[in-house]
């Protein structure tokens, strides 16, 4: 999964929430819940690209936007940025490479600071421009995300949400970053604002020189940004390519479910209502896997109870494989390795 | 930059926000609190220049005299003593009483429930128990209890309610600390890579202690109080010197036949709290405006 431009990569990377147990609990032997947010994630970003990060709520896009940017420690693996492998602790150089555009316009920005207040706080901390030149570099960020200078003064209600999201943009440009991580920017704004707000990301991707990592559930919006997309399902990265590539010849059955749920005006006939008389032969199938993960002890496949296309060999996870005609493309399934016989297709 | 990306509809129409604001920073309940509890204070600062009476010179032969009497225009005490004289010096003793052994909670109460509510684990557990055991004895037991063991007098009024009070700014910055951190400007304050203490002083406090203010506005007056009933125990403002509360206490004999010598110092007490009430309201509107 190497090749020699990339700025970012992320090794193996887990981040685990446990569920607070108190001493007493603990005293009784009560273990606590183990939430695997995310859980073993190999990604690669290049220098320049935007590589789209979709998934459903809850399958850990977030969590490992904010595992990447440092807000969170990681339980497992590792991140590397430039070719070094970040610390623990990061140096605010480090700190400073990958930001992060929040997914909530309204609770993003503190309530009781001007914008100024906000922008000026973090160019004298991170000294990026001499004393009496902070002023000035406040609006250049305001012009850059196309507020105007009065918004300066101004505190976050006084806002719209595309606003607010320009400003929590302005924010994250303030550091310099060389990444730029979006965790849902738009997902909260009206539809009507959304289109400028990720215009305006990809503009300041291109004239900024950035790389982005694009989080979202919106299969529409991240096909229209994204370089790559890579899918995620509960904790793990199950396919990655090329945009087009990926949109155009799913590999991973989950990956097909998403495209497939993106509303249509016109009605699909065809492949999929077929299936519908094979849903007792896949209650079969399931209960086969169940009982093969506990004889063996292995892990199922995570989406192995809800896949349509499930078999007897999703009672073991499969690895992410390469395509050998695509080096872009990996896929996570039992099926991707008989792909060349057509068995899934 | 493009035209396309700057075409967000604008906020509210501004003249009208501008209009709210002004309304908003200074509102009727926080302006008339204000003038209320400021001429309290001018009272108190000037009470030499609105009675000339010496508030603790007795005068037996003149007492239990009604307000309205001559030379003493709310009356005298039991012992004589010019009862507008005490109002207002009584006033210096309450204001400077309530108000200091208010500030010393509130700092130290809303710093230690800043740490807990953002650190949480160990930290918050170990605070989270002292705080229980505080809270577990009455407010003015424990308050005694400490008065008693260090000695009456104004100094260990301050440290007893100090010791006992912090608890419950702790316990409401906490509460509001765990809704706060868990907000996105706390993480994006700390994925710009901002020192703790700067997050904690300059993002979070300013958003969690509104509560605390607040509530130390009605905690003036509950301090106001539980120092009258220290006074009743004999733990209190030592004697001569003129308080409400304990002009209060001495009226209570009477209260029967002179009605009016508890329920004047009576009054100033529920004024202040109106004051402060008033001023709490006002800042509450400030802060949503």
């Amino acid at each position: 999964m190497t090749t020699g431009n990339e700025i970012l990569s992320v090794h193996g990377l887990a981040r685990h929430f446990t569920a607070h147990v108190s001493v007493v609990e603990r005293l009784f032997g009560t273990k606590p819940a183990v939430s695997r947010a995310v859980d073993g994630v190999d990604l690669v970003l290049r220098k320049g690209e935007t590589l789209g990060l979709v998934g459903e709520s809850g399958c850990g896009k977030s969590t490992l936007a904010r595992t990447i940017v440092g807000l969170y420690q990681p339980s497992a693996g590792e991140i590397r940025y430039d070719g070094k492998a970040l610390p623990a602790k990061r140096t605010r150089a480090q700190q400073r490479a990958i930001q992060m555009v929040f997914q909530d316009p309204y609770s993003s920005l503190n309530p009781r600071m001007t914008v100024e207040q906000m922008l000026s706080e973090l160019l004298r901390f991170h000294n990026l421009v001499p004393r009496n030149r902070v002023h000035e570099r406040t609006r250049e960020l305001m012009h850059l995300v196309g507020l105007p200078e009065r918004a300066l003064g101004q505190r976050p209600r006084q806002f719209s949400g595309g606003q607010r999201q320009r400003v929590g943009i302005a924010r994250a440009l303030a550091l310099e970053p060389s990444v730029l991580l979006a965790d849902e920017p738009v997902s909260a704004l009206d539809v009507s604002v959304q289109a400028t707000i990720i215009n305006l990301l990809a503009e300041l991707k291109e004239t900024l020189n950035l790389s982005m990592i694009f989080v979202s559930h919106n299969m529409a919006v991240v096909r229209q940004v994204g370089d790559r997309t890579a899918v995620m399902y509960s904790g793990r990265i199950v396919e990655t390519g090329n945009t087009d590539t990926l949109f155009d010849d799913p590999v991973h059955p989950y990956t097909r479910l998403l495209i497939g749920s993106v509303p249509r005006l016109v009605t699909v006939e065809g492949p999929a209502r077929a299936s519908e008389g094979a849903s007792e032969d896949r209650a079969a199938v399931r209960a086969e896997v169940a009982r093969a993960v506990a004889r063996d002890g292995t892990q199922a496949c995570r989406f192995a109870d809800r896949c349509p296309s499930v078999v007897a060999g999703c009672a073991v996870e499969p690895a992410l494989l390469a395509d050998p005609g695509d080096p872009n493309r990996w896929a996570a399934c039992v099926h991707v390795a008989h792909r060349s016989e057509g068995a899934i297709r | 930059m493009s035209a396309v990306t700057t075409a967000d509809p604008p906020a509210s129409a501004a003249a009208g926000a501008r209009r709210r604001r002004r309304r908003g920073r200074w509102n009727p309940p926080l302006i008339s609190g204000l003038v209320l509890f400021g001429l309290i204070v001018a009272c108190a600062l000037c009470a030499p220049l609105l009675t000339s009476q010496d508030p603790i010179k007795q005068n037996l032969a003149q007492a239990f005299l009604a307000p309205g009497a001559p030379g003493h225009p709310l009356g005298t005490d039991s012992f004589g003593r010019d009862v507008l004289a005490r109002m207002l010096y009584g006033a210096r003793t309450d204001l400077q009483v309530g108000v200091l052994a208010v500030v010393s909670p509130f700092l130290i109460g809303s710093l230690i429930g800043l740490v807990a509510g953002w650190f949480g684990g160990w930290i918050d557990a170990v605070i989270g128990r002292v705080v229980d055991v505080v809270i577990a004895f009455p407010f003015l037991v424990l308050v005694i209890a400490l008065v008693f063991a260090i000695g009456p007098g104004t100094t260990s009024i301050y440290v007893a309610i100090t010791l006992v009070g912090w608890v419950a700014y702790c316990r409401i910055v906490r509460g509001q600390m765990l809704v706060a951190k868990e907000q996105e400007y706390a993480m994006a304050a700390r994925a710009s890579g901002l020192p703790t203490w700067r997050i904690l002083l300059r993002h979070l406090l300013p958003n969690v202690v509104l509560q605390a203010v607040i509530f130390s506005m009605s905690d003036i007056v509950l301090t106001l109080l539980a120092i009258v009933t220290l006074g009743f125990l004999g733990l209190g403002v030592p004697p001569p010197t003129p308080d409400w509360g304990t002009m209060i206490q001495e009226g209570q004999q009477f209260i029967l036949t002179k009605w009016y010598m508890s329920t004047i110092p009576g009054l100033a007490v529920v004024i202040t709290g109106l004051a402060l009430a008033l001023i709490a309201d006002g800042i509450v509107e400030r802060a949503n405006q």
